[in-house]
């Protein structure tokens, strides 16, 4: 147990490694010359070269990756270029509305999806079962910003219900949460009725059910403690589908969060902050993925240090 | 048993494919409403009198009309004309991006597969460090690289597909990777190249035809959604995602300017669904009842 979860944290760091150097590459690959990117094209000469040898920029690039990492990982991810502030700070004072949306709408998500899921599997062919399967066939097909505008223009625009940008409190939260959470529960759905219809069809749910066992007590303890072992796999990728999908729904909802930050980062070519905040998303996937994989084999005792 | 059954039986076994991805009616509507929105999009220019660039602020976001059959946007662009363009732009970049993740992918895939051992676990295991990174934001990172533009969001998306589609290539390699027919391929002295060609590549065809379908969908949800973050095509150009972005300032007055881009987006990306799901249907009848 414990050395199989040392292990999945030692296999971790290939990833981060790799991960790490191609959001170093990014400034190269985009700037061409670092020195302009950061100095801007009206720099002077005199400036440029100093920008070069306050930054490095002259020193071989495994040396300047080795500072850069090193800064990283205690802390220091460099200057916005646009606002000059520490690109650490930048990402802390917006990291909260993102944390916020993206555990609503996976909480949401888990709620809504797997209890349609649910549904679904037990009647299958149902009117219910088709209806919870319209919705995800239509959920997985909708652009994540078109709901969002939808959902703005009903709620917030025609009804006036709820506030249609910005964050602050709950009712900030309700719209992009929604939106946000869509897809994830169309996959949820899905993926929660095909895994429980397959558990229904083993023998084990045969024999408990001929044995006498009422259909509620097989459900429960026979086919859902089963059925709901691959959804936990789901859960991990949807997370992390939530965390790049936030990029979008807070542009739309002007939420002062970190996607909306990558995301003007990269048009206003703020290389500082758009590394700082990839680095930062994939590190929280990566995470995650080893937390699901150390509750997946909690879970369900079959799967024994494998991998 | 004669030379010529191997073929024949491939041909009707192809036939009962076919029977059965008709016989879902999903996926023929899928199938069906795709073909006219593409059909409309390569054959709609040579019909539209008003090219999708012409301002015209006399009729800035006028309704519906003989001559704007969809009405016109904030320049008094056709919106019609523009939907049409825009889908041309959309549907390229799309098949586009999914091609290079098809291409690239298959490749790196079958290559582990086949010649396995250390270069299957060098490249399997890049594969698998990427696939846990969402695809989106691994798009979103490749445009961050190369800067935002039209091409480069097809470039992006596509390069975040790769994993998916080298998982799929490989898993397929390896079930007939150890089979008589390839050991007896190499024996007779048939290169790499053309056992990977004609060997392997035709057992894998199914699974990746059914997977590109189904990237088709979220290739396209993707590339709007960079182009509506203002990563791809800039304006003027039409692409429905950028289309939508464009229209913002306008949409408490004018929502159908946002509604029929989207209502666009969303048809093909559901006829793509819809016809991926067939074909996976059709293509593996086991697997249908789930």
């Amino acid at each position: 147990m414990t050395g199989f979860i040392v292990r999945r944290i030692l296999a971790m760091i290939p990833l981060l490694i790799i991960v790490s150097i191609f959001v170093f590459s990014i400034m190269q690959l985009a700037g061409g010359n670092a020195a302009l990117v950061i100095g801007g094209t009206d720099a002077t000469q005199e400036e440029l070269a100093q920008i070069t040898e306050r930054y490095g920029l002259n020193r071989p690039m495994h040396e300047q990756y080795r500072t850069w990492l090193t800064n990283a990982v205690q802390g220091d991810l460099g200057q916005s270029l646009l606002t000059r502030r520490p690109v650490t700070e930048e990402i802390r004072t917006r990291i909260l509305p993102t944390a916020e949306l993206a555990f609503t709408a996976m909480a949401i998500a888990l709620l809504v999806g797997v209890l349609m899921g649910i549904m679904s599997a037990r009647r299958p062919n149902s009117l219910i079962d088709n209806i919870c399967m319209l919705f995800s066939f239509i959920g997985v097909a909708m652009p994540v910003f078109g709901i969002g505008l939808a959902l703005i223009y009903f709620l917030g625009v025609h009804l006036g219900w709820l506030p249609t940008g910005g964050a602050g409190g709950l009712r900030y939260l309700v719209l992009p949460a929604i939106t946000l959470s869509v897809s994830s529960i169309a996959i949820l759905a899905r993926m929660t009725r095909s895994s429980t219809l397959d558990v229904i069809r083993h023998d084990y749910v045969r024999t408990a059910r001929a044995k006498g066992l009422a259909e509620g007590p097989v459900f429960r303890g026979h086919v859902l403690r089963n059925g709901l072992i691959p959804v936990i796999t789901v859960v991990g990728l949807e997370f992390g589908s939530l965390l790049s999908g936030a990029v979008i729904t807070e542009t739309v909802f002007s939420r002062p969060g970190i996607g909306r930050l990558l995301v003007e980062g990269i048009r206003s070519r703020d290389y500082p902050v758009v590394q700082g905040v990839l680095l930062l998303l994939a590190v929280v996937c990566v995470t995650v993925n080893l937390i699901v994989d150390i509750v997946y084999m909690l879970v369900d005792p079959r799967i024994q240090g494998v991998g | 048993m004669p030379p010529g059954s191997a073929l024949s039986h491939s041909k009707s076994n192809s036939m009962a494919t076919l029977r059965r991805f008709l016989h879902r009616r999903t996926a023929l509507l899928g199938a069906l409403v795709l073909m006219i929105m593409v059909l409309a999009v390569v054959i709609g220019p040579f019909f539209l009198e008003n090219t999708e660039g012409q301002i015209d602020l006399s009729v800035s976001r006028a309704p519906a009309s003989l001559d704007h059959p969809l009405g016109t946007d904030f320049l008094g662009r056709d919106t019609l004309s523009r939907i049409i363009y825009g889908g041309r732009i959309s549907l390229i970049l799309t098949t586009g991006a999914v091609a290079t993740a098809l291409i690239v992918g298959t490749t790196i895939g079958l290559t582990a597969g086949y010649l396995g051992n250390v270069v299957d676990m060098i490249l399997m295991r890049f594969v698998d460090m990427l696939l846990i990174i969402p695809g989106f934001l691994l798009a979103i990172a490749v445009v961050a690289a190369l800067g935002p533009g039209t091409y480069n969001v097809m470039i992006a998306v596509g390069v975040a597909a790769i994993p998916g589609f080298a998982r799929i290539a490989r898993g397929s390699s390896l079930l007939v990777s150890g089979q008589e027919y390839i050991t007896a391929a190499n024996t007779i002295g048939a290169s790499n190249v053309r056992v990977l060609l004609r060997h392997i590549l035709p057992n894998a065809a199914q699974p990746l035809i059914v997977q590109s379908t189904l990237r088709l969908a979220t290739a396209m949800l993707s590339i709007s959604s960079l182009s509506f973050l203002g990563l791809g095509p800039q304006p003027p150009t039409p692409e429905w995602g950028a289309m939508m972005a464009d229209s913002r300032d306008y949409f408490t007055t004018s929502p159908e300017l946002i509604l029929y881009p989207g209502i666009a987006i969303f048809i093909v990306a559901l006829s793509f669904n819809l016809i991926g799901d067939g074909l996976r249907d059709a293509l593996d009848p086991h697997l249908s009842q789930s």
